[in-house]
């Protein structure tokens, strides 16, 4: 285990600096500057944009850039956001927490309801229940994320939806926050992360079950799942500990190449729900051409996916022990 | 003696997309305690359908259609609710299929296996499950068989993991044993161990058997009676001495030149020409008669019923009405 | 697989229960002491960077700094950039002019502090001079005081600004750009650390609201100065919520989470404001302008003449052709205006008879027609000696209103046979491609403040290589604009503007399109609601609550 994590170690390092370096070079060839939109609305004048430009060191030529935003990434320094004037690294940690919880909280509903859904719809091919559970997925599956949340506000946020009992948008309420006790504040967080989660979650369920429901199917026509029916074992036994068990297997590869996909799915139910997220920090930056901040998010993202990844196999080894025990 | 288990009839169909298939066609036969009945046939032929209906392990499309599988205690299994029928499987009848290593659970390990077979039909608790699959390991005769427990299925030989196979079925001491191919899968030198360990085990524990195999060596040494199938009906049911010696129908007689002998080596062995029809398409009448070297008219006509030719002799053959009394 | 031990029923119902409980008991007492309370939840998207003023440059972020740190003096309710009689003294409370006009003198009022209680003094204001000259900081304003030649303090109370000039907007040059800082806490920063200093993020000013918190992404919130020395501000708490996309604040305002959005675009948005009975829609006058300027250069080699757009007739016949009036009406309703020329309403040179050129369809066609165009191969493009009257729009896509009236514009050029090519492009490119010119013609928009010299930016031939980014030159324009700038009678400055801006519709260097009023979206129960033109912003802490109408977080106690 201890050479497997190292190994991987090494992975990351390696990947962050392809990463780095390729987020820096492409971002960079994009056409305008920081401070091209300021032609918009606003006189700045070529000087003033010219003196900005120097402040920055964006006058320096590319390579030179590039490698002291190197030498400064050994040292663990993301550089400053040009945008908020401020070590990236702040930038970005002070939007991740609230972009984690949403993840979590997606991946939860995801993976929980998808899989039993999944589940369901193997084990009962054919019945009315999965025809009308596979068009719904279906439906979900395609449905663009965006449109999910907008619906859920109509439907589910208060003054505005069909049943108001839950806030339209944000982390938390504002100004009464701060007045909350402990307890109120919990509870209006949670009640702010339903919608949001739901969104995001629900999207990601629809794709985890059309998966499940597969590697079920696969799995139930195994004999061993006969053999577990030939032994008097009730059906629930046979589809949960020995079907699904096995199902699952290939939804833990799922597991880990969710992390990347729900931080661009996050990114829009971040601009439905006004969610102080990283995916929004991301796009804002990308627009405004803060270099840094756009290349230290894809850093992070990377390290995510590395992250998730690794959990996946980890996940794998101890869940199937065919892989377990070959090392 | 009431027998261990009364098949009546039963016909087990298939809906496909060329018609309802009858992988067994109006199949009776009767179990009698203590005797392990061979059921004989070439691939096609209704067979292993035969064994997964008696528990009802026929997966949709298929199902039951017809007749009764009535056990000693005059339940009809075809009868059964879902929960019943639970109670029946691997504690009163048990199976062991043909594949031991797709046939075992990959992410359980063996002693999980053998005990939730115990646990699911005793009131037991987790030492104690645990301890008894160890001495039920033993039984079947795994070395080692505490550290053997813990194992999982990959871990193990073909013939290591048909003995764990056993030990599952035998954990609630069932009454009846249904072994489909239990061999075919292993190793010509396994084979014999594995079959002598059923066999002793099958003493031991008082059993009735059904053996469901192609191999007739098989059903000379271990069987008592044998029911022959053909496209999906038996076609002769006797002792196995008779069957052996004196075989009444053709299909019997052409397996039985088939197998080679040591005793009288040949430049070609011997085949039945044709091949096995499709459970979609029985040929009329005598499902044989395309193949049957002493085919007649009347076998192209109307169908044989299973005739009786001696004592305790059954045979599917209008060769058997011709000189009725006589024998062959 | 383990199975999970689930709790009884009855702990579980005690679970739910002591939950629901708890979340009843959530806030404590909320009632409105001293009849002083109200929230006000401010939505915009936008963040800013930064909450000191010399480092904003859009006019979101410099909206919510404002709210903490004042000016000198004020523009009045007439909004003038001339004289300073008009003006309404904020941290000065007088002022006097030298005898030879060249410095002007300002009294600091001793009641002015900043929020950790230190007086606001002359050295603040010679400092704040410093900062917004420095070229490190690199303020937007620089340049605006180029003609301030220094600014000395007398002494505690009395700060002397010294011109390089007389002209006629001394007094608007000195107070309307800087936002005074404190020097007692900047004063020991260097220059090129103060962008991202603490203080930046936790700003000590001199407004009615003191900073309370910022919640990246989310909100900062101000707390009223109850004892400010200009008098209490209406409402106790000042909330600036960051939004997102314009469709997700609309339905903030609709969902009642935020109290007010500048502006409401689109008709659909502002019908679903006008739909709830605890919102207000107001049509309120504004300083941006949005247009449609030609480039004269050639795109692909500027220092020829654009191959089409260079010719006076064809754009006049173009801007003939357009009947703007139904764009507007249809993009904007009821509140939308079509400008008279680089400039709205609001501002005070503006005069209802300057003469533009009229919508008349017929004279567009016979104009091209005189011109030699004709539909030759009857595709329904004019063309002329193989070439087609087909040329390209540059514009963003972020602007509902830009981007409705664009399609509308495409098809009234249609009619008489001109095609337009709109492009789409993101902010940046956009702005990338304005600097280098490579376009035909853009859509573009002006936020004005209340100098005209805002229109010498843009349409002087000075202003090529800032604003003027078609390089529309016309050096009589560029003459009466600096005689113009000079002028201190501000009847005749009057007059000289409009023969100015007439001289420019008559070059039709641009079509304006619509600007001078948008539909503000604000919750019903808000009184003394005033949007001044130029700065929207500016009259927030005067709003109030209506007794009668206090919702939950008005009533959010000062701690």
């Amino acid at each position: 285990m201890a050479r497997f994590l190292a190994g991987r170690l090494i992975q990351a390092i390696a990947i962050v600096f392809v990463v780095a370096s390729l987020t820096f070079i492409l971002f960079r060839l994009a056409p305008g500057d920081p401070f091209s939109t300021m032609s918009d609305f606003s006189s700045a004048s070529e000087e003033f944009k010219d003196q900005a430009r120097r402040n920055l060191g964006l006058d320096q030529p590319l390579h030179t850039q590039y490698f002291k935003y190197l030498a400064n990434l050994v040292r663990g320094d993301l550089g400053m956001s040009f945008s908020e004037h401020r070590p990236v690294l702040e930038s970005i940690g002070a939007r991740i927490p609230a972009t984690i919880v949403l993840a979590a909280a997606a991946l939860l509903v995801d993976f929980l309801l998808g899989i039993f859904v999944g589940a369901h719809q193997g084990a009962h091919t054919g019945s009315k229940g999965d025809d009308a559970l596979s068009v719904l997925t279906l439906t979900l599956y395609s449905v663009p994320v965006f449109w999910l949340g907008m619906m859920f506000v109509l439907l589910f946020a208060s003054n505005v939806g069909l049943l108001g009992i839950l806030p339209a948008t944000g982390a938390k309420t504002t100004a009464m926050y701060e007045h909350l006790t402990p307890f109120g504040q919990m509870w209006d967080r949670i009640k702010h992360l339903i919608l949001p989660a739901m969104t995001l979650g629900l999207a990601g369920a629809a794709g985890t079950a059309r998966y499940q429901r597969a590697a079920m199917l696969e799995v139930i026509r195994q004999d061993f799942v006969r053999t577990a029916r030939a032994k008097g074992l009730r059906e629930r036994t046979v589809l949960f500990r020995h079907a699904l068990r096995n199902a699952l297997l290939p939804v833990i590869t799922l597991f880990g190449l969710s992390f990347p996909i729900l931080l661009s799915g996050a990114v829009l139910v971040e601009v439905v729900f006004n969610w102080p997220g990283l995916g929004r920090l991301v796009v804002d930056s990308a627009l405004a051409r803060d270099y840094n901040v756009v290349t230290g998010a894809a850093i992070v993202a990377a390290i995510m996916v590395v992250i998730g990844n690794t959990i996946a196999d980890i996940l794998y080894r101890i869940v199937d022990p065919r892989v377990r025990l070959e090392s | 003696m009431n027998p261990a288990l009364r098949v009546r009839h039963l016909t087990t169909s298939f809906a496909t997309e060329h018609g309802t298939a009858r992988a067994v066609d109006d199949v009776s036969f009767d179990l009698m305690p203590g005797e392990t009945l061979g059921i004989v046939g070439e691939s096609g032929s209704g067979k292993t359908v035969t064994a997964l209906s008696i528990l009802r392990l026929v997966d949709k499309p298929g199902q039951i259609s017809d007749g009764s599988i009535v056990e000693y205690a005059g339940k009809n299994l075809v009868q059964l609710s879902s929960r019943e029928l639970r109670q029946i499987r691997g504690a009163e009848i048990a199976m062991i299929f043909q594949e031991p290593a797709t046939s075992l659970n990959p992410v359980l390990t063996a002693g999980t296996q053998i005990a939730e077979t115990l646990r699911a039909h005793q009131t037991i608790t987790r030492k104690a499950a645990r301890d008894r699959a160890i001495e039920l390991l033993q039984l079947v005769g795994i070395p080692d068989p505490s550290k053997r427990v813990d194992d999982y299925p990959h871990q193990l030989s073909g013939g290591m993991q048909q003995r764990v196979m056993i030990a599952m079925a035998l954990s609630c001491n069932p009454k009846i044993l249904i072994a489909d191919e239990p061999t075919t899968a292993l190793d010509v030198t396994i084979q014999a161990q594995i079959l002598e360990l059923v066999t002793d085990l099958k003493q031991q524990f008082g059993m009735a058997m059904i053996l469901i195999t192609h191999d007739l060596g098989i059903v000379a040494g271990v069987t008592d009676r044998v029911a022959v199938m053909y496209g999906g009906q038996i076609v002769e049911q006797t002792t196995t001495q008779r069957l052996f010696l004196e075989p009444a129908h053709p299909y019997t007689k052409a397996l039985l030149r088939a197998v080679p002998r040591l005793d009288r080596p040949v430049d070609r062995l011997e085949t039945i020409p044709g091949a096995v029809p499709p459970a979609t398409a029985w040929p009329a009448a005598c499902r044989f008669h395309p193949r049957c070297p002493q085919l007649m008219d009347r076998c192209s006509a109307d169908p044989p019923t299973l005739t009786q030719t001696s004592e305790d002799h059954l045979a599917r053959c209008w060769l058997l009405s011709e000189c009725p009394g006589s024998e062959k | 697989m383990k199975r999970l031990k689930l709790m009884k029923p009855v702990s579980y119902f005690s679970v739910c229960a002591a939950l629901l409980v708890g979340s009843w008991g959530c806030s404590q007492d909320l009632s409105c002491e001293g009849g002083w309370c109200g929230t006000l939840v401010v939505v915009s998207s936008n963040e800013p960077p930064t909450l000191l003023p010399p480092f904003a440059f859009y006019d979101t972020h410099i909206a919510l700094a404002d709210q903490l740190f004042w000016r000198l003096a004020e523009i009045g309710p007439e909004p003038t950039s001339y004289g300073h009689e008009s003006f309404i003294p904020k941290l000065a409370q007088g002022w006097t002019f030298s005898d030879d006009s060249l410095t002007i003198t300002f009294d600091i009022n001793p009641n002015a502090s900043w929020h950790d209680g230190t007086p606001v003094t002359g050295r603040d204001v010679a400092f704040t001079f410093d900062i917004y000259r420095d070229t490190i900081v690199n303020a937007l304003a620089r340049p605006r005081l180029d003609r301030i030649a220094a600014v000395t303090a007398q002494d505690s109370l009395a700060v002397a600004f010294r011109f390089v000039q007389r002209y006629p907007e001394q007094f608007y040059d000195a107070i309307y750009h800087m936002r005074i800082l404190p020097h007692h806490l900047l004063d020991t920063i260097p220059r090129s650390e103060l962008r991202s200093h603490d203080l930046v993020r936790r700003p000590v000013g001199t407004g009615p609201f003191r900073f309370a918190s910022w919640d990246t992404g989310e909100s900062s919130e101000l707390v009223a100065d109850s004892t400010f020395f200009a008098g209490r501000p209406g409402i106790r708490r000042l909330v600036w919520r960051f939004g997102s996309d314009v469709p997700t604040m609309v339905t903030q305002l609709a969902a009642a989470e935020v109290d007010l959005l500048y502006p409401v675009s689109g008709l659909e948005n502002i019908d679903r404001i006008k739909r709830e009975a605890y919102l207000r829609t107001l049509d309120v006058p504004s300083n941006a302008y949005a247009y449609i300027a030609f480039n004269f250069r050639d795109p692909e080699d500027l220092d020829s003449p654009h191959p089409l757009l260079a010719d006076l007739d064809l754009r006049r016949a173009m801007t003939m052709a357009v009947d703007r009036e139904i764009i507007v009406r249809s993009v904007m309703g009821d509140a939308g205006t079509v400008p008279k020329g680089p400039l709205t309403s609001g501002m005070w040179i503006w005069d209802d008879g300057i003469q533009t050129i009229p919508f008349d369809r017929d004279a567009a066609r016979s104009l091209l027609s005189e011109m030699g165009w004709s539909d030759g191969d009857g595709d329904g493009v004019l063309d002329r000696d193989g070439q087609s009257l087909s040329f390209g729009l540059l514009m963003t896509a972020s602007s509902i209103l830009r981007q409705r009236s664009a399609v509308f514009l495409q098809e009234q050029l249609k009619l008489v046979g001109i095609e337009l090519v709109i492009q789409t492009v993101e902010g940046n490119a956009m702005g990338s491609r304005m600097g280098s010119r490579t376009f035909d013609s853009y859509f573009g928009a002006w936020l004005q403040d209340a100098s005209p010299g805002s229109i010498a930016e843009t349409w002087t031939t000075a202003g090529i290589g800032a604003g003027n980014f078609g390089a529309y030159s016309n050096t009589e324009v560029d003459r009466l604009v600096h005689q113009a700038r000079s002028e201190f009678d501000q009847d005749l400055t009057g007059e000289m503007w409009k023969q100015i801006i007439e001289i420019i519709n008559a070059d039709a260097p641009a079509i304006w399109m619509y600007g001078g009023a948008v539909t503000v979206g604000i919750h019903e129960r808000f009184d003394n609601v005033t949007f001044p033109w130029d700065e929207w912003w500016r009259n927030l802490w005067s709003f109030q609550v209506t007794p009668s109408r206090y919702i939950d977080r008005d009533l959010i106690p000062l701690n």
